[in-house]
Formats: structure tokens, sequence, C-alpha cells
């Protein structure tokens, strides 16, 4: 078993966490925590595919299209952020009428019902 | 099994065991923690793949960054959305869990597949090292990451910071612009905080612009240096809006643009006198790379503190959205 092989497997390892941990869970922080698990996995494949043959320096293309990575993944789990608080805050000063659908919101991250309806809700929100 | 195998066996036992206890944590704090830890063990694993610039990134930006943002959003929700932060209750799989453990087969089906088919995908050849250190000498830059970066692909380079002021713009579509009245201004402890977050500032811009300086020869660049000023804006976040200028200063747009901007000047400046976007080779290659680099810095450590700023502090109730102080 070779370095790159055995960071292969890691990373694929990581990516399926992350997968199971999005549908997994209904708090929706927690499936931002699992996207860049997710992303995480990726970039550990990549590089270690760009490894297979141990040579005295590695190739750099990966190098940079996973640095590119790390910094788009950045930039997107903070505007995911910015989008679930933004979610969780108007979900709680929605007004009496709508009291229903707030309640049907909140209880995908705090119940862990069966309900078709509010798991689509929440996925919307996720991507 | 040598000594340096029993350390990838032990390191990639550890990231794995990491993410999973940083998902199955019933205290949400206690996951984004773990998954700092992870950020920490990664950069360990990118220096044993020998990619010391993601090392870096890894530290400074997937663990550090990255963790700052969602500890940020977390005290947020804490006041607005308590619930969301309650330790999750202990429960059975249930549908949902039985899908995403389904659903979690297909990529090992499909790598086993993968490998199957294509066996030269975990032993062939790798790469284009060679490709590339034969043009590295025209690129202006030793560092074959680098030479990437800011050379060989610089158009992606320069949409990634166009995705950079993109995440910024829809924050501002969320909950409008950073205004001054957001920040919890320091008092008491914070205070002291906030002295000495003002002396770190010296460092911090010391370490980032040797970070860019050493970027074109090792490892390096305008991400890591970019990174270590955004951590330093975050920290002066915290501390109460310690460092002010570096967020609501009447420059604020300029320097945000400032990086993706240089990029599309200077291609549209080569575009015209050599022919093609970007198409910077030899001599003034070296030049150009360094002042892309430098403004690309500032942008990046900008956009950081920002987005940052943007997770943590919700837009202020009596003015929503009030522009930045001296914005056109």
């Amino acid at each position: 078993m070779t370095t790159a092989a055995i960071y292969l497997t890691t990373g694929l390892a990581v990516f399926i966490i992350g997968v199971v941990g999005l549908f997994w869970n209904r708090n929706l922080v927690r499936r931002a925590l699992s996207l860049n698990f997710m992303a995480t996995g990726v970039f550990l494949f990549l590089v270690a595919l760009g490894r297979r043959d141990p040579m005295p320096f590695a190739d750099p293309v990966p190098h940079a299209l996973v640095l590119t990575g790390i910094v788009v993944a950045v930039s997107t789990t903070a505007l995911l952020l910015v989008l679930i608080c933004r979610f969780y805050e108007t979900a709680e000063t929605e007004g009496e009428s709508s009291v229903n659908a707030s309640a049907e919101r909140t209880s995908v991250v705090q119940n862990h019902g069966e309900n078709g309806a509010s798991e689509t809700d929440g996925g919307e929100v996720t991507t | 099994m040598n000594g340096a195998l029993l350390i990838d066996v032990l390191l990639a036992a550890g990231l794995v065991v990491l993410a999973g206890a940083s998902l199955r944590a019933r205290d949400l704090f206690t996951g984004v923690v773990t998954f700092m830890i992870f950020g920490l063990l990664m950069s360990l694993a990118w220096v044993r793949l020998a990619a010391p610039d993601l090392a870096l990134a890894e530290a400074a930006i997937g663990s550090g960054i990255t963790g700052a943002l969602f500890l940020g959003a977390m005290r947020r929700l804490e006041e607005s959305a308590p619930e969301v932060i309650a330790p999750a209750p202990e429960r059975p799989p249930g549908a949902n869990g039985r899908f995403a453990l389904a659903l979690g087969g297909i990529p090992l089906a499909l790598y086993f597949a993968a490998t199957a088919l294509v066996p030269a995908l975990l032993d062939g050849p790798s790469g284009l090292a060679e490709p590339v250190a034969a043009v590295l000498k025209e690129s202006g830059a030793e560092n074959p990451v680098t030479a990437i970066i800011l050379n060989l692909r610089g158009y992606d380079t320069m949409l990634e910071l166009v995705v950079l002021l993109l995440a910024w713009s829809g924050v501002c579509v969320l909950q409008g612009e950073l205004g001054r009245t957001n920040i919890v201004p320091a008092t008491g402890e914070l205070a002291v905080l906030g002295a000495f977050v003002r002396f770190l500032r010296f460092p911090g811009v010391i370490v980032a612009g040797y970070l860019v300086w050493v970027g074109g020869a090792a490892p390096g660049g305008a991400f890591q240096a970019g990174a270590m000023l955004g951590g330093v804006g975050a920290v002066g976040l915290m501390a109460g809006g310690a460092i002010r200028p570096l967020y609501a200063g009447p420059g604020v747009r300029p320097v945000l643009v400032a990086g993706a901007g240089i990029f599309m000047i200077i291609g549209l400046l080569l575009s015209i006198t050599a022919g093609a976007f970007l198409a910077y080779r030899g001599a003034q290659a070296k030049t150009l790379i360094l002042i892309i680099e430098i403004l690309s810095t500032l942008s990046i450590g900008l956009v950081l503190t920002l987005l940052f700023a943007a997770c943590t502090f919700p837009p202020s109730p009596e003015r929503p959205g009030e522009p930045v102080e001296g914005a056109p």
C-alpha cells in the first residue's frame, strides 16, 4: 500500500461521511459542516491522484486546483451560513398568520419528523 | 510496514474518526471544534502528500477562517434561534438516516467501478509536473504552484477572486453591507483584548507581506497571506471592532475589487500589446505577478474579514443595510 493509496481511500471515506452527514442531519448548520467535509474529501482525493508515482517533486497542477477550491469553499460556506442565519431569523419573526409554516420549518432542525414537505424545504435552503 | 507509512495510516485513521465524530457530535460546538482539529490534521496530511502550499492554506483558511465562520454564525444563532444550537436529542436512524447511508454507497460503488475499469487510476503515471517544470523559467515564479495560479492558469484565479466578490455581494443582498452600528464596541475585558489585537496587526501584516514575497520561490502566496490578513481582521472584529479602518474606511470598495480589477486591467492591456489575455512571460512576468499578488492579498483579506463579520453580526435593527460610511 502506497501513500497515495492510503490518502485516496481516506478522501473517499471523508467524502462519504460528508454525504451521509448531509442527509442524516436536519440541522442546517450541521449540513453546512457536512458540505465542508465533502469538499475536503474531494480535495484529498484529487491531490492523492497527483501523487501516485513518487517523484522528488509532486504534480503541482492538482495543488493549484485545490488551493482555488479551498478559497471557493470558504466563500460559499460564508454565504451559506449567512443564508442559514437569515433563514432562522426570518422564520422566527414571521407573523401570526404563517405560524404553521414557521413551526414546520423549525421542525426541520428540532424533530425527527418523516415529513416529506419539510425535507424538501430544508433541502432547498442548503443548495 | 515502514515508519512513514505507519504515520500515513495513523493520520488517515485520525482524519476518518474526527470527520465521523464531528458530524455525530450531539453538541454543535463540539462538532465545529472537532472540524477545526480535523483541519489541522489535514494540513499534516498535505505535508505528507508533498503539498506545503495546501498545508498553509488548510491551516489558515480550511481550519482557521472556516471554523471562525461557523463559531461566528453559532454566536449569532444563539441569540435569535437557540434551539438550533441546542444539543441534538439521541435518535434512531429512521428513514432519513437509511436513505443517507444508501446514498453514501454511491460514491463507494463509483470508486470501485472506476478502479476496476481503469486500473491506471491507481498506479498510472501522474501528471503534469514535467510540462510545468519546462515552462517554469518563463513564468516569473520559481514555485510551480504560484506559477500555475498566477500565470499558467491565471484566468482561473481571476475568476476565483470574482467568486469571492460574488459571495460578498450575495451577503450584501441578504443583509446589507456591514454598517458601523452592527459592531458591538469594546468595553471592560474586551478593551484589553482590543489593545492586544491593535498590537497584533503589526506582526500579522509583516507575516502576510512575507508570505506574498516568499510565494514566488517557496510555499506561500496571495491566498495564504490574504487569509492571514482575514484572520487579523476577524480577531479585530471579535474584540469589538478594534481595527476599524479594515472594514469601515472610505476605501473599502476599491480595495475589495482591487485583486480582480488589476487582473482584468493587466489581462486586457496584454491582449492589446501581446495579443493574448494575461500572456505575460519572462522578465515582465515577475513584476506583474507581484503587483497582482499584493493587490489580491488585500482584496482577499478584506473579503474574508467582511464575510466573517456578516456571519457573526446580524444586520442592525434600527438601520438595516446601512451602507459603509463614505462608500459611493
